[in-house]
């Protein structure tokens, strides 16, 4: 068990740079989530913490000690792969024994370990097994133990699930977690998962482009997340860019797009100046049904409406913004039974703390 | 639907024609070798011709196998090293190299027997011994051989496999070891056998390069067909044939068994 510390982490191909500038630190025993899509250097960075690619520029340490120059034989971490990567040629028992024999553990010592690692992934029935002959699942379990049988000092997880049903998955999420937590062992997990991030992590960070975006627990991530990435990323939302009309000295104003006005509380990240050009983002969920009085009512016409398991989703034109909106079914006058129609004219009510607005990439040059 | 299968009586029945154009001879001189007579049914059958004289017989297969065996051993050392860096490793000149390989299937074995005899003429190379040499010629023709299937079955093989075995502590010579020789090893069989009956059958490179009073089977048959009279020559055929058969045989089953594993 030991804490991680990246700094200032470089990595490129070529002339694309996918690890940009990435530093985190990862307490002893904390579980960190590498949170992005494709392409945006979570996979990179955690190779380059396991060893397995030479970073450009940047240092790891690992429980304290640089590990500039360890090759990933002698780092003592366990790496969960996306594929499984589990030896055909040996069976479930040899598997987890793996990294065991290599470490000259004693016969004795390693039967125990193997079996204490099978139970608590309950795949004990399955140790005289080939890789070939277990489900994705099961094999998942085997990648898990493989990697946990050698007490690592930081666990690496490379979107392990992603090859799982949805169903098992989030069975296999709470059960990583707990398995994670009991064994306190420090995890930096990897996922383009934003609902695994939040179920298992400790903090998440978002990434993109190389970079962290913003790294917090869950529930800092958001709902108040530092960046428009961020924002943007995290949960349903509506994302376009309005220029400042007004503002206010508790640093809040109006926004404008299309002809549609927008009261916004304050800039997330700094002092707004009228006529500036900037990100806005708005969660879908936090549109609301509203009456015509109050200064954050806006009349709007629905142009589509489509129903969902949570309630109705519509997208509705504010002076030609058109927002998306999840709306539940108690909000509705109708209570529910049938969603607003296309050409309705109704209000929407968002609060200004709700408006997200955010300096403009142009702008931070 | 008439046509379709009408030509597709057709196609089989061609294909049967061409299996018996290759097949006839071969039977018709198994037929010969244990009658001495040219007829379609044999009237007396007879091991004589192969009896007579069975200490050359064996001598030669001796022979054979003092070539084939050290040539593919020797071909497979340089194919294990070279298949891994083919497979796994981008460095300049790789395309050529490829090509490279590639070569010794494509020349004449005419040509190549030649070539190597004016190779072993100049003044240097005529003191390695001629078995030596002959061997070496052999190994060149093994090599693609042998090393084909090992660079596709690397190239096939997971690279994750060796990867997840480096970060549970395994150094590369360990991982080789453990973790790619096991998994590759059946195709490297496979490659071996065929290798072998590369090797055995040879005839133009080893009529070149053979030294004096060495007579591996391919060119005892040759010979024979001018010294000797036509029902040895045909039993010394086949009991080539039938070694080489084995060989392949052999070659098949383990390459089948190699694909449903």
């Amino acid at each position: 068990m030991a804490e991680v510390e990246i700094r200032d982490l470089e990595k490129s191909y070529g002339i694309v740079k996918s690890v940009d500038g990435v530093s985190l630190d990862v307490a002893d025993g904390e579980l960190v989530t590498l949170l992005g899509s494709s392409g945006c250097g979570k996979t990179t960075t955690l190779r380059i913490v396991a060893g397995l690619i030479s970073e450009d520029r940047g240092t790891v340490a690992i429980g304290g000690k640089g590990m500039r120059g360890v090759p990933p034989w002698r780092r003592n971490v366990g790496v969960v792969f996306q594929s499984y990567a589990l030896f055909p040629h040996m069976t479930v028992r040899d598997n987890i024994a793996y990294g065991l024999r290599l470490r000259r553990w004693e016969g004795g010592k390693i039967r125990a370990q193997v079996e204490k690692l099978a139970q608590i992934v309950e795949i004990d029935r399955l140790l005289p097994r080939y890789p070939r002959e277990l489900s994705g699942g099961q094999q998942q379990r085997v990648a898990v133990a493989r990697a946990l049988a050698i007490d690592p000092d930081v666990l690496l997880m490379d979107e392990p699930l992603s090859g799982l049903d949805a169903n098992l998955r989030e069975r296999v999420q709470y059960e990583l977690r707990a398995l994670q937590q009991a064994a306190g062992t420090t995890t930096i997990y990897v996922t383009h998962d934003q609902q695994e991030a939040f179920a298992l992590s400790d903090r998440v960070a978002v990434m993109n482009n190389g970079r962290i975006e913003h790294v917090g627990t869950a529930a800092e991530v958001y709902n108040e997340p530092a960046t428009a990435f961020t924002a943007g990323f995290i949960g349903s939302n509506n994302k376009f860019v309005a220029t400042v009309v007004g503002t206010d000295s508790a640093g809040g104003g109006v926004i404008t797009q299309a002809g549609a006005k927008l009261t916004f509380q304050s800039r997330r990240d700094g002092q707004p100046k009228a006529g500036n050009a900037v990100d806005v983002v708005i969660r879908a969920n936090r549109i609301k049904v509203g009456t015509g009085d109050g200064p954050c009512s806006y009349p709007a016409r629905v142009v589509g409406c489509t129903f969902s398991a949570a309630g109705w989703r519509i997208t509705a034109d504010i002076d030609g913004l058109q927002l998306r909106a999840d709306l539940a079914e108690t909000e509705l006058p109708s209570g529910g039974r049938r969603g607003p129609q296309p050409g309705e004219e109704i209000w929407l009510s968002i609060d200004p703390a709700d408006v997200w607005v955010f300096e403009t990439e142009q702008e931070k040059g | 639907m008439e046509t379709a299968s009408g030509f597709r009586r057709a196609i089989r029945g061609v294909t049967l024609l061409c299996a018996l154009v290759i097949i006839s001879p071969l039977v018709a001189m198994v037929l010969f070798s244990f009658s001495g007579q040219v007829e379609a049914i044999p009237s007396i059958w007879t091991t004589k011709w192969y009896t007579f004289n069975s200490g050359d017989v064996l001598s030669s297969v001796a022979h054979t196998l003092e070539i084939s065996v050290p040539a593919v051993l020797i071909a497979l050392v340089i194919a294990a090293p070279l298949s891994y860096a083919m497979a796994r490793w981008s460095f300049p000149g790789k395309q050529f190299i490829n090509q490279m390989i590639l070569l010794p299937m494509l020349v004449p074995g005419t040509v190549l027997g030649l070539a190597l005899l004016e190779l072993y003429n100049t003044g240097f190379m005529a003191r390695i011994p001629g078995l030596t040499f002959l061997i070496a010629a052999h190994v060149v023709v093994v090599l693609p051989v042998v090393a084909r299937p090992i660079i596709a079955a690397l190239e096939q093989m997971d690279v994750e496999l060796e990867t997840a075995s480096m970060s549970l502590g395994a150094n590369p010579t360990q991982t080789v070891r453990k973790v790619t020789v096991p998994i590759v090893f059946p195709t490297v069989l496979v490659g071996a056998i065929f290798g072998l009956a590369r090797s055995i059958t040879d005839f133009a490179i080893t009529l070149f390069l053979v030294p004096v009073g060495f007579l591996p089977m391919s060119i005892k048959i040759y010979n024979s067909t001018n010294y000797s009279i036509p029902q040895l020559t045909s039993s010394n055929a086949v009991i080539l044939l039938v070694l080489s058969l084995i060989v392949v045989g052999l070659g098949e089953v383990a390459a089948r068994r190699t694909s449903r594993g």
